[in-house]
């Protein structure tokens, strides 16, 4: 064929076939001759045909290597001395490790490959598997590091907390103290669990820790539940939620008064109130939680609550009595009676606690209905 | 290098699945390569060059069992792929 017929493409096996015949024919063509034109570009068209029809799978870079090497006489203590470790060279030959690009860097400029073809990506294997192991390693030394951490938080915290002693010989007092003025300012009346009615200590449950005789002091969920709720309110201005039970709030009004609220405070709680469960009986814990919380105004306790703001003992309040007692603790200026403008919010509140004990099956619906009808006054 | 008649190479890995790994490594090697004279090549694979006539190339892979004729025209950067033959036990 003469050099210069009109170049065809290459799209047939024919076409593939007529142009290796002329390349054959071509190929010692000397340079910037017509003929050499011709088989570079005819060269070219084959070759692109070829990589489509007839594609030799490209050799990943495991392969690549390991043909390297032979056609170099190399061994693989050769790649050992090369990556400075015989067990790295084993597993990059074995595909048990991938090449990093501090690898790829070495053997390139030491064996003159080309670095892309050694940094193309390739399967190694179980490389899901090993994935998986490592990944699972890093969980359990971070899981383990948290634990310890936070052995060592609660182990500095506890040093100084009362022991089982102090807590078991802990007996609330009755005090009535008043202030250079005369005006009462502090207000305890002791009142046994046995003197209590079952539905001013329902109602309690009902809003502070209805999975009281559940748990054992604490509850890891209702502190998350708090911390979750607190972030969704950031920025609100409003008291973050501590997500304490009766026995934490219990373990803060015994020993912890005073302190700020700060997660130092929060483990406290925690550690004291496993001593007092592990200490005191449940119907105990709740005697001197009832007589022990802070009502608002002087009023500590519930003998000394009901007495401030029904003028009765605690066995003669009503059900709707008893829940706007129980839902003073959580913010007891809030919802006082005694204070302008809180009427509206106390009765919200406690019809909310009525709203409680009806869905624990404390009281029956029509009963809290009954109650929440009832007006709120002192 | 621009190779020509890669058809043959990847043929013979169709008919030698064991040898694809090494056609492929030389293939690739081939198309990064800037071969400017015989020595080139025998710098590169040392242990595959094989004596053969002039202006070509035959690389002897034992391992796969084979050898590759290649005719080189180093002025225009073309490399063609003669033959794929196995070699006789």
């Amino acid at each position: 064929m003469p050099a210069n017929n009109a170049m065809k493409p290459v799209r047939t096996a024919g076409d593939h076939a007529a142009a290796l015949e002329e390349i054959v024919r071509l190929f010692d063509a000397a340079p910037g001759t017509p003929e050499a034109d011709r088989l570079e570009v005819l060269s070219i068209l084959a070759a692109d045909y070829e990589q489509k029809h007839h594609g030799l799978t490209p050799a990943d870079p495991v392969e690549l290597l390991a043909f390297a090497m032979k056609a170099q006489g190399r061994s693989q203590a050769d790649l050992a001395q090369l990556l400075g470790s015989r067990s790295r060279a084993s597993e990059v030959l074995n595909r048990r490790r991938h090449l990093t690009a501090e690898m790829v860097d070495k053997i390139a400029k030491a064996w003159g490959l080309p670095a892309k073809l050694l940094a193309a990506p390739y399967v190694v294997q179980g490389g899901m598997r090993r994935r998986a192991v490592r990944a699972a390693a890093a969980l359990a030394v971070v899981l383990a590091l948290g634990v310890s951490a936070m052995g060592g938080v609660f182990w500095t915290y506890s040093r100084g907390l009362p022991g089982s002693a102090a807590i078991a010989a802990f007996t609330p007092a009755d005090v009535v103290r008043r202030g250079a003025d005369g005006r009462l300012v502090e207000f305890r009346k002791f009142t046994p669990l046995s003197s209590i009615p079952p539905h001013v200590v329902l109602a309690f449950l009902a809003a502070e820790d209805a999975d009281y005789y559940g748990h054992r002091g604490y509850s890891f969920a209702a502190i998350l539940r708090a911390a979750v709720h607190n972030v969704q309110r950031a920025g609100t201005g409003r008291n973050p939620e501590g997500g304490a039970t009766i026995t934490q709030q219990l373990a803060k009004n015994m020993f912890l008064m005073g302190q700020p609220r700060s997660l130092e405070r929060k483990v406290k709680e925690i550690i004291l109130s496993r001593r007092i469960e592990a200490t005191l009986s449940k119907d105990r814990i709740l005697e001197l939680y009832l007589n022990q919380i802070y009502f608002g105004g002087a009023a500590w306790g519930i003998g000394a609550a009901a007495e401030q703001y029904f003028g009765k003992q605690p066995s003669e309040l009503s059900v709707a009595e008893a829940a706007y007692l129980a839902a003073l603790p959580k913010a007891p200026n809030t919802y006082r009676l005694d204070l302008p403008g809180n009427v509206e919010r106390a009765k919200e509140r406690r019809d909310w606690v009525l709203a409680r004990m009806a869905d624990d099956g404390l009281i029956t619906t029509a009963a809290a209905q009954v109650a929440q009808a009832e007006p709120l006054k002192q | 290098m621009t190779i020509i008649g890669a058809s043959l190479l990847a043929d013979y890995a169709g008919r030698h699945p064991g040898a694809k790994p090494a056609l492929a490594g030389l293939a690739a090697l081939i198309r990064e390569a800037a071969w400017t004279c015989p020595a080139d090549i025998e710098r590169q694979f040392p242990a595959l060059v094989r004596s053969g006539p002039p202006g070509a190339a035959v690389l002897e892979i034992a391992e796969a069992g084979l050898r590759v004729t290649l005719g080189i025209n180093y002025a225009l950067g073309l490399v063609r792929v003669s033959s794929v033959t196995q070699i006789k036990g």
